[in-house]
């Protein structure tokens, strides 16, 4: 999809059409998470902050993001694809891999047919506005980077033939796999395209990429593994003067990790905490003897850690839990098998009447935080059919 | 005594957490919040609904277009919404789909 949550915006408010817009991921917040292709002509890029993106673009359009709405046109899109090919892979929030090296025979016009018959299923039942991009080849690598030579609502077909000629003057940071070190590695040498970078001796795993040579096989629902750790960031919209601000902040973002852990139905021993503002950043890590999926706990563990050489003002925080377990492997003493059963019961109310009905009370009158969907889809096994919460 | 001891165990663990009474409500641009029961007349298209009109603040409002439609979640409760455009204004229906109930979610004056 092409600027995914800008044009579903626009699809959903027509006002919007035709002029820059910028989501940002809550009003007053001050990052552009995703722009639409008329900011993006002004060089409003994803990551900017809301000032520098009004003061690249004055007429711009802020609008706060609408996750749900946007994880729906998701099972939308997935839906459609999948009606064309039973080996799907979700690869983020708006991007899907089919493989129809079988299916495309069951259409008179092949592969060109089917793609079409997509790209018109999306039109007519995400909405005009929604633009998509479709890449064609024989693995998954050079098939993104072809959906990403014509956009927006292109097409492009790259074969055995002719990918490495069509592929010379891309940028190398345009291949999956390229980030921002091994641009850096190359930009440093002068290899600015995959023609330049061709020409040279590289390290193997970049030598692979440059030369599109790498060629792993879909990750379907039915091959993903479960979460190795559960994590949740936070960047403030100021910075955080006080201890109870940060106090607040971190057991807000450790109640959503403990929560989301329940839900999957997991438990985990190691504790990270990570602080950053301007002047420098602390991590915490923690291994428990036993495992955990209780927010108390996990604040606990960190606040004391953190109060041993605190960092302030904050600017960012995240907390993170590893080493995960399923909950039936865990060794529950009875004041914790006690502790559960509140735990359980808030989690029953919050099922039932949403996130955060129950909530600590630490929390009163403060600004609650709320569970987001990424764009990486991280915890996809979850969301696409793996154990739940009992 | 251990009964005893268990029972305030748990009470001060229920006296700890709050409740929240906001959930899942939108403002419009003026900051009013709207999460309002409305009446809707939907029609059938196939197997499609489509919301035609609604009557908000005792005023009747027809439905140009619906520009997307999409769910929500809040809870146990499911909402398909719908963004509609009445010509004058931009707004969200959502309909409740276990009490069919609708509710306006978020008007914009165009």
């Amino acid at each position: 999809m092409n600027s995914y949550f800008a044009t579903a915006e626009q699809q959903a408010n027509p006002c919007l059409r035709g002029r820059p817009v910028g989501i940002i991921k809550a009003p007053g917040r001050g990052c552009v998470i995703a722009s639409s292709i008329e900011a993006k002509k002004f060089g409003v890029k994803t990551g900017a902050t809301a000032w520098r993106a009004k003061e690249l673009c004055p007429e711009i359009i802020l609008v706060p993001a609408d996750m749900d709405k946007y994880f729906s046109l998701t099972k939308k899109m997935i839906t459609i694809v999948e009606n064309y090919s039973p080996t799907v892979e979700v690869f983020s929030i708006d991007e899907v891999f089919a493989d129809v090296t079988e299916t495309q025979n069951l259409f008179s016009g092949g592969v060109v047919e089917m793609v079409y018959r997509i790209k018109e299923d999306i039109f007519l039942d995400l909405g005009e506005w929604i633009k998509c991009s479709a890449g064609v080849s024989f693995s998954k690598l050079i098939a993104k980077l072809a959906s990403e030579m014509n956009k927006p609502n292109g097409l492009t077909f790259l074969n055995t033939d002719n990918y490495l000629q069509e592929t010379a003057d891309i940028g190398v940071e345009k291949v999956c796999g390229i980030g921002s070190s091994r641009m850096k590695y190359l930009h440093d040498r002068g290899l600015f395209t995959l023609g330049m970078a061709r020409k040279v001796d590289l390290p193997l795993e970049i030598h692979d990429l440059v030369w599109l040579l790498e060629d792993e096989n879909l990750v379907t629902k039915d091959d993903l593994f479960p979460a190795k750790s559960v994590s949740r960031t936070y960047t403030t919209f100021e910075d955080l003067r006080s201890e109870k601000e940060v106090e607040v902040l971190i057991r807000n973002l450790s109640e959503e990790v403990a929560e989301k852990l329940r839900e999957m139905g997991m438990a985990g021993r190691t504790l990270g905490l990570f602080v950053r503002s301007e002047i420098g950043s602390k991590s915490v890590r923690k291994t428990l003897k036993d495992p955990t999926n209780d927010g108390m706990v996990i604040f606990e563990m960190l606040w004391r850690e953190y109060l041993t050489n605190s960092l302030l003002p904050v600017r960012f925080a995240g907390v993170s839990v590893s080493n995960l377990v399923w909950e039936g492997q865990m060794f529950i003493l009875e004041e914790v098998r006690k502790r559960n059963m509140v735990l359980k019961s808030v989690d029953k109310v919050n099922d039932k009447w949403g996130q955060f009905t129950i909530y600590p009370a630490i929390f009163l009158e403060n600004e609650l935080i709320r569970p987001e969907v990424t764009g990486f889809l991280g915890d996809k096994w979850y969301r696409f059919g793996g154990r739940k919460r009992t | 005594m251990k009964i005893k001891k268990t029972h305030v165990l748990i009470e001060i663990e229920i006296l700890t957490f709050g409740f929240i009474s906001d959930r899942n409500e939108l403002r419009n641009m003026d900051g009013e919040i709207l999460n309002e029961t409305i009446g809707v007349e939907a029609g059938f298209w196939g197997k499609k609904m489509v919301p035609l009109r609604f009557v908000w603040n005792g005023k009747r409002y027809e439905i140009k277009r619906v520009t997307m439609n999409f769910e929500r979640s809040d809870g146990e409760k499911k909402y398909r919404c719908f963004a509609v455009d009445t010509g004058g204004m931009i707004a969200e229906l959502r309909l409740d789909k276990e009490e069919l109930v609708w509710k306006l979610g978020f008007a914009e004056a165009v």
